[in-house]
């Protein structure tokens, strides 16, 4: 800008050459410098808002604006309701008997899954494995009204790994999708279609990998402790030795060599550390205890490479410093050893201290009590994935609210010796009736089938569902895909609504959202256009 | 398509009255809820496919035997109101194997005239307590494709006079099944191949036409002569277009099933009168396939929409018509492609699919359009007797069973 503006000078000097000349084109450059620094925000201003005119509005949360204005801004939702008035300038949409609904969110996708299944760790992301250039599929969705989707980490039997959600918004470039949240869930499958024996195992395996991520925060407590004893059994030394003679270095070299040993007050510089965790990583901060002892490499995202060679690196370096040093001036104390950095814990103990739930995908009817059980013993929030046979043990989920997210609902029993066998299409009528909370989704193992999350919603909501939406039973299908959804993925201050503040993710439709006859006419995702009809393109609508 | 005028309003305002007062006076206080005189529908699934308003839906022997206009009637406990709900014919899957028991396939010899998939046939079968509650009151079951001729299908209602649990036969004489494409082909036995499928095809009618008197050659003479129904069953396009270049002018009705896409021949088969059969669809399917009865229905071809039950679930029949009609199929068409036209590919238009006096009072209650998958299936009646109501059902699956 600086450059800009001494240019502009230049050329104005060689133009005329005037003292008063000069002054005027130093106000220029002023005006011109001031100018391009409140151009943003003036842009902003003026931004053209878009305005959807006289929908019928169904909001997610059950209610419905017969005839009402939605403005999007910024891409959000600055307005909605019978009295929005359109600003000045603004793209109007003709909303005149259309239905605009939130984007439905599919609570259990593959959409633009890839690369096949989890290596079987929980450091695993699903987020590494999503293609944003797969547009055709999105496409696909878009044109049945989804706009977010939680992809799992799915592999085999196991943990496998952290899930994302995804808003299929436009991208940079040809790519769409962006994440939301990178760890929105642990993923963990029970491997139901397996033998009894193998499931058994599997449990067992995956039991014992909660009791490790336990057992490595106890070590890292006990480091704790044994440092804190270190520490002040050292002061001690090192107080009896000033008292002995002043000017002793030993203690400064150690302390150059080693960051993480003893200051003058360790408590303090604990809590400095823990401090600076909590300002990176917002949310983070219930175990700073913990974390304050690891390597400056683990206060990046716990990859495994990273976090784990840096405080090999760092242990080892300590090691024979210490050992030297302890040799030679005090052959009694010992510095504790470090706990080896365990990413894999790291994220379990993530879903332990509640910060996301553990996802849990079980079929069969002793799959699922086991994993209450799990849930039970590790004090989780559990979610159980697929839940085929949940009806059969509803009484038990319902006690200890546990809810489910149920995939195809239209799914075939026909091949007995699988663990679908005793699919119902009324599992979802069973479990409303017992009280137990439940999702829908479009199943964890069909990416074509995000699209048709709406159908089967209504397939799960029309066997007797009794919630009612507005009054009705109606729309019971739509609000599980909108502000239900949003509320259960924890994103309902995002989307899920349509409301003043939130995300403007809206679907237009031709009429009813129900009538199969209705068609997508529009869908705005973070108040961008994201799918237009071919119907109105050709149009030129 | 053609339909049967409905009756003079006259007529069948008098009809109703005398059906109320004599059946009223025979009917037993226990059996008035099971088995209605009259059934009040909010709405109704008119012949056409449309959706009509307020009817009064008089029963008689298990018939139906007149559809009022909106009136008041005396209220009667042997009266089913339904005054918010949309009544349906009752939903034929046209393309099942429910009920079937085994293998339904003769492996040893292609050309099986003689083949009937009926004695195949388990009444007892839960299949047909799941078609029920998903609003499917019959079926035709094929045997299975696998052979040149394959034999005869059978129509079967899931549930009647006997038991609620139980099918029964409409027909056990359907159309003979024709099998064209790689499925008939085998190493052990003749076909081999397309050609020597179609050579071996052409011959069997030819010889079936002299003088012989062997049984397995009369249903061919029929097929021959015009005077039995043919369902082809094909694998691709180019199947299509054969059996309909064979078979397809012979029989007297054809159908023909088709397992993938088949736009490029939408002309061609409207061209033949022939009737499509199409499904059952899945959210796995591409657009292309999804789009097959929107773009043939709209060409003029009469479809019908399969859900392929049990293979797929009870489901699956509403969902196919709910897909097709998102990917372009008209609403009335696909209400059709799911009653009339499957009653009329299975040859037993004459009893059900319609709602029309005479026909089979074999009938779905709806909370809403039967194609919104939001409705809900509120109460079925075969033969005019409820066989199932949802608020009776609601709690019978929390002891486990399925």
């Amino acid at each position: 800008m600086h450059l800009l503006a001494m240019k502009t000078r230049h050329f104005t000097f060689s133009m005329a050459g005037g003292l008063l000349r000069r002054r005027y084109v130093r106000l220029f450059a002023i005006a011109f410098f001031v100018a391009l620094h409140v151009a943003p925000a003036h842009g902003q201003l003026l931004e053209r808002a878009t305005v959807i005119t006289d929908a019928r509005i169904m909001t997610g949360s059950g209610l419905v604006i017969e005839k009402g204005s939605i403005i999007i801004k910024g891409g959000k939702i600055e307005a909605v309701g019978a009295t929005a008035k359109a600003p000045f300038l603004s793209k109007k949409v003709a909303g005149a008997g259309k239905t605009v609904t939130p984007g439905l969110i599919d609570v259990w996708s593959t959409l633009g899954r890839t690369g096949g299944a989890s290596d079987g760790k929980a450091t695993s992301r699903a987020q590494d494995g999503f293609d944003r250039y797969a547009r055709n599929d999105f496409r696909e969705a878009l044109r049945h009204g989804v706009t977010t989707i939680y992809i799992g980490a799915d592999g085999g039997a196991g943990i496998n790994g952290t899930a994302a959600i995804i808003q299929l918004a436009p991208g940079a470039g040809k790519s769409a999708g962006i994440v939301r949240e990178k760890d929105a869930a642990l993923c963990v499958n029970f491997g139901s279609d397996r033998s009894p024996i193998a499931r058994i195992k599997t449990f067992a395996a995956i039991r014992k990998q909660f009791q490790s991520a336990i057992d490595y925060r106890e070590s890292l407590e006990d480091y704790d402790e044994d440092l804190k004893e270190y520490v002040k059994k050292l002061e001690e030394l090192r107080n009896k030795e000033d008292g002995d003679k002043k000017g002793d270095e030993s203690p400064k070299d150690e302390k150059s060599t080693d960051d993480k040993t003893p200051a003058p007050d360790p408590g303090d510089d604990e809590k400095e550390d823990g401090d600076k965790e909590e300002e990176k990583e917002d949310g983070d901060g219930k175990h700073t205890s913990l974390r304050s002892f690891f390597a400056p490499g683990s206060e990046k995202t716990p990859l495994a490479e990273d976090g784990s060679d840096d405080d090999k690196q760092g242990d080892s370096g300590k090691d024979g410093d210490n050992n030297g040093d302890e040799k030679k001036d005090e052959d009694e104390l010992k510095k504790p050893a470090k706990p080896a950095f365990d990413a894999v814990s790291h994220v379990i103990l993530k879903s332990i201290d509640h910060e996301f739930p553990v996802r849990i995908e079980a079929h069969r009817s002793d799959g699922i009590l086991n994993a209450l059980a799990l849930a039970d013993e590790f004090n989780l929030d559990i979610v159980i994935e697929g839940a085929t046979e949940a009806y059969l043990v509803a009484d038990a989920l319902a006690t200890s609210e546990v809810p489910v997210v149920l995939g195809q609902v239209g799914r075939t029993a026909v091949f007995e010796d699988t663990e679908f066998r005793r699919h119902t299409t009324r599992n979802a009528e069973l479990l409303t009736s017992a009280g137990v909370r439940w999702m829908i989704g479009s199943g964890g193992h069909d990416p074509t089938a995000a699209r048709f999350i709406a159908f089967n919603s209504q397939l799960a909501t029309s066997n007797g569902y009794k919630k009612s939406f507005n009054g009705s039973t109606q729309y019971a299908w739509l609000y599980k895909l909108t502000g239900d959804a949003s509320r259960f993925l924890s994103m309902s201050r995002r989307i899920g609504r349509i409301e003043q503040g939130m995300e403007a993710d809206l679907v237009i439709w031709s009429g009813d959202p129900g009538d199969p006859s209705s068609i997508v006419e529009r869908v705005f995702v973070g108040g961008k256009l994201a799918y237009l009809a071919p119907q109105l393109s050709e149009g030129g609508s | 398509m053609q339909f049967v005028r409905s009756t003079p309003m006259v007529c069948s305002l008098i009809a109703a009255a005398t059906t109320v007062v004599a059946s009223g006076a025979h009917a037993r206080a226990q059996n008035s809820q099971r088995a209605p005189t009259a059934i009040v529908a909010g709405r109704y699934v008119a012949p056409d496919g449309t959706i009509g308003p307020k009817r009064i839906i008089t029963l008689s022997n298990g018939k139906i035997a007149a559809i009022l206009p909106d009136a008041k009637i005396a209220d009667d406990a042997k009266i089913a109101y339904y005054n918010d709900a949309v009544v349906c014919p009752g939903l034929i899957d046209v393309r099942s194997s429910m009920g079937a028991y085994g293998n339904t396939v003769e492996s040893a010899f292609s050309v099986d005239p003689g083949v009937s998939v009926i004695d195949s046939f388990v009444p007892d079968h839960r299949d047909f307590r799941l078609a029920v509650e998903s609003g499917i009151t019959a079926a035709l079951i094929a045997p299975a494709p696998a052979n040149l001729v394959a034999g005869s299908c059978a129509v079967v209602k899931t549930g009647g006079k006997t038991s609620a649990r139980a099918g029964s036969v409409l027909r056990d004489d359907g159309p003979l099944v024709f099998g064209f494409g790689p499925a008939t082909w085998k190493y052990d036995r003749e076909p081999t191949s397309r050609i020597g499928a179609m050579a071996m095809l052409r011959s069997t009618l030819a010889d079936s036409r002299g003088s012989s008197q062997h049984p397995q050659h009369a249903k061919l003479q029929a097929i021959a002569s015009g005077k039995l129904d043919a369902m082809l069953f094909c694998n691709d396009a180019m199947d299509v277009g054969a059996a309909l270049r064979s078979v397809g002018k012979l029989a007297a009705n054809v159908s023909i099933v088709h397992t993938s896409d088949v736009h490029d021949l939408a002309e061609e088969v409207a061209g033949s009168k022939a009737m499509m059969i199409v499904g059952p669809y899945s959210f796995s399917m591409t657009q292309r396939t999804l789009s097959t009865a929107g773009v043939l229905s709209g060409a003029g071809v009469d479809v019908a929409l399969a859900g392929r039950m049990p293979i797929e679930g009870g489901h699956a029949l509403r969902q196919t018509a709910s897909l097709a009609v998102r990917y372009g199929m008209d609403p009335a068409k696909a209400r059709l492609a799911i009653t009339l036209n499957a009653a009329k590919a299975a040859g037993v238009s004459n009893r059900i699919g319609a709602i029309r006096p005479g026909m089979d009072a074999d009938l779905v209650i709806f909370s809403g359009d039967p194609l919104r998958l939001d409705s809900r299936v509120l109460a079925v009646y075969i033969d005019g007797i409820r066989v199932y109501s949802a608020d009776e059902q609601q709690t019978a699956l929390a002891g486990g069973q399925r």
